[in-house]
């Protein structure tokens, strides 16, 4: 019982490490969101499309 | 992709390490401004002969798919199941497998984890005035890639960095996760951006 007990616990501390640590996390949802609210606004085609390059070649990069 | 050019795997000296990540990032513009060169000339062409409206359609499309594979749905989005080029990296010099891995990542879709955000890119790139902006785009898109590299292990062993990114993967679970959503997020973003030009015709 003090296993599983401990096992969870760990598991949640992992989750939450992942979520407070992981700077994929907040980085990645933070541009994504600031991209999608964006896309309203930026009027110049070229400063928006090499916004989603940096993304696309930022993110891939980090994928496993 | 980092363990892919670091010299734990390729052997070699931090000052050639240096040198494989700027052969890599101009493999990275060469293979993007392949991409986007086709794309963009592809686009206009077609644009010459249809309407504005139906060639952004046809670009709609298939970003949709990728979209949805990135939200998980398993869609036919024709990935390689490959990720780094092994039967490369056994033929040639860590100095040449750098550009050369670089030139297939930048075209995309030749390796696997390809997040939509890519194909919007690309798509976005179609839609552009001038080729010259199609080469600024590569070279922030090979920029972004690239900076993967700042924070990577060094001086470690191929056991050691085994374990740094396993450690990384196993935290990345999540943050994986928000990658992919925020990819979905950026590629939303192209759609509404396209909506203009749609709007246009």
């Amino acid at each position: 019982v003090n296993a599983i007990a401990a096992a969870r616990r760990k598991g949640l501390a992992d989750f939450s490490a992942s979520l407070l640590i992981s700077p994929y996390a907040i980085a990645g949802c933070s541009f994504g969101a600031v991209l999608l609210l964006a896309a309203t606004q930026i009027r110049s085609p070229i400063v928006w499309v090499s916004l989603v390059a940096f993304f696309a070649g930022w993110s891939a990069a980090w994928s496993p | 992709m980092a363990l892919s050019i670091n010299p734990a795997v390729s052997g070699v000296s931090q000052r050639k390490f240096a040198l494989h990540i700027l052969y890599f990032w101009i493999g990275l513009t060469a293979g993007a401004l392949v991409t986007g060169s086709t794309a963009y000339l592809v686009v206009h062409t077609a644009g010459d002969v249809l309407p504005t409206t139906a060639v952004a359609v046809v670009c709609f499309l298939p970003l949709v798919l990728v979209v949805l594979h990135d939200a998980g749905v398993p869609t036919p989005v024709p990935y390689p199941d490959a990720q780094v080029p092994e039967w490369l990296r056994r033929i040639v010099p860590p100095g040449v497998f750098s550009p050369a891995y670089g030139a297939m990542l930048g075209m995309g879709f030749l390796t696997r984890y390809t997040f939509s955000a890519h194909l919007a890119m690309v798509f976005g790139v179609a839609f552009l005035s001038g080729l010259r902006g199609v080469l600024l785009v590569s070279l922030v898109f090979a920029t972004g890639k690239v900076l993967v590299f700042l924070p990577a292990p060094k001086k470690a062993s191929i056991s050691e960095l085994g374990r740094q990114f396993d450690a990384r993967y196993y935290i990345r679970r999540h943050g994986h996760f928000a990658l992919r959503a925020a990819s979905v997020a950026v590629t939303a973003a192209m759609l509404v951006s396209l909506l203009p030009v749609l709007e246009g015709g």
